[in-house]
Formats: structure tokens, sequence, C-alpha cells
């Protein structure tokens, strides 16, 4: 299906003239995307079952990283595509696995007799849509450069708070004021979930 | 108008655990108290998955050095 649209949309362009060169480069970096999740099948998985401990696991989560870098495809022309497939992976294992944490202590609590929450079951794979993923990027687009660099460092980037504060000189506490004001924003962009 | 305060309450709460939880000091006391807080209230479950969608999305989109600007036209 996907493989017809990306044909279909080459003649098209041989077809037309320049203007529609974009859409040559956008369709080619689609297929560069599958043609790297099939070339480094196993690496990946390899990552993501560091992170969960189980292949199965690994292999779900693989296979839901794909769907969510096809959409992604759709709206971002990456330049190091590998780089950034090996991180949604990492994201997504890392996502799935606090959720399986956090769903079996949810259940520890409840039989406490604290208070019993109702269970949401296994953790489930969010879906995303291109459309999601345009407005958040947009929304971050618009942050002031310092906040988007914080925002990256830490979500990215993986620095801690204070090593952030250090590399932009600014304190720690307006880092965590940083970080939130951009997930704030992203929100307002989202619209009601 | 309520309802929006407390919300608004539980929105800015989970979005700290989000974030405190991508810090590598996020422990075994803090996963706790993250279950008690999310044990609490509808609200906060709801908030919770919201804010974790929202960290979803964020993680996704390319940083700016890594995203290539469209090509620019020919002159």
């Amino acid at each position: 299906m996907r493989m017809t649209v990306i044909q279909g949309s080459a003649v098209f362009v041989q077809l037309t003239m320049r203007l529609e060169d974009l859409r040559v480069h956008a369709d080619e970096k689609l297929r560069d995307l599958v043609d790297i999740f099939v070339a480094h099948r196993s690496q990946l998985c390899t990552v993501a079952m560091k992170i969960l401990g189980s292949r199965d696991k690994a292999e779900d989560v693989v296979q839901d990283a794909y769907l969510k870098v096809i959409e992604a495809g759709e709206v971002f022309v990456v330049r190091q595509p590998t780089a950034y497939i090996f991180r949604i992976v990492r994201n997504l294992a890392i996502d799935h696995y606090r959720r399986g944490v956090l769903e079996s202590g949810v259940f520890a609590v409840a039989e406490e007799g604290r208070s019993v929450p109702s269970s949401t079951g296994t953790p489930e794979a969010i879906s995303i849509s291109s459309q999601q993923l345009r407005s958040v990027a947009r929304a971050l687009d618009q942050l002031p450069e310092r906040t988007r660099r914080a925002f990256e460092l830490y979500r990215m980037d993986g620095h801690t708070q204070r090593e952030i504060a250090r590399m932009l000189d600014v304190s720690p506490t307006l880092v965590n004021f940083m970080i939130r004001d951009a997930l704030d924003h992203c929100r307002l962009a989202l619209g009601p979930a | 108008m309520t309802d929006d305060v407390r919300g608004n309450a539980a929105w800015r709460q989970a979005v700290d655990w989000i974030v405190r939880e991508h810090d590598e000091s996020f422990d075994d006391a803090a996963r706790r108290a993250l279950l008690l807080w999310l044990a609490e209230a509808a609200a906060h479950r709801q908030a919770y998955e919201e804010a974790r969608r929202l960290w979803l999305l964020t993680g996704m989109v390319p940083t700016a050095d890594e995203q290539d600007e469209p090509p620019p036209g020919d002159h």
C-alpha cells in the first residue's frame, strides 16, 4: 500500500516539474526510513530488549516504532534517520517499561487496601497522528530559542536539569520552568485531548 | 470553573511527574509516590496519560539540528 503511494507520486512528479521536487525528496526519505528498519531490525530489537528484558515485548515496540516513524516521515525530513530511529525505539521502550512498572505497582498499592484505582490494563501503545506531530513541532518552533534549547537538551539529549543550567548559565529553577513551559505550550497547540 | 482549576492543578502535577520520571534520580520511593498520586483520583490518571502522550510526541520531533530545512527554491 505504502509502496504504491510512493511509486504513484514518483511517477506524478516525473510528469510535473520543479515545484514537485520537494515531494520526491520527502518520498525518498520515507523509503530510506523503511530500509533502515529492515537493515537494522535485529539491533533495534536488541536496544529495546536491553530496556524491556523480553524479546517479545522488544519486537512489539520495534513494530510500534515502525508505524510511528512512518507517520513522522510524513512530517519531517530527518538528517540522520538511523540515529533518529534508534532514539524513537529507545523512547518507546522506556515508555513501555515505565508503564509496565506502574501497572504492576498500581495493583500492589490496591492490594494494600489504600485505594482501588481502576486499572487501565496492560500498557497500551499510544497512537499518534502526523497531524499531532505537526502541531507539536510547530509549537516547539514557536518557543523562545533558549526555552527550546533547554527542552531539547533535556528531552532528546538526555542531560540533567542541573547540567542544562550550567550549559545555559541560568538557574536550575529556570530550566525546570522552561521545560514545563515547553510542554504547556505544546499542550495548547494540540488542543483538547 | 472549579473543575477547570482542579484540572489545571492535576495537569501541572502530571507534567511534574513526567519530567521527574525522565530524570536519572527517579528512584523506587519516587515511583511509589507517583503510584499513590495516580491512585488518588481519576483526574490524576487522565492528566498523567495526557502528559505521557505529549512527552512521546515531543520525543518524536527531530531536534532543530537534526531537521533539514525544506530545500530552498532554485534561483
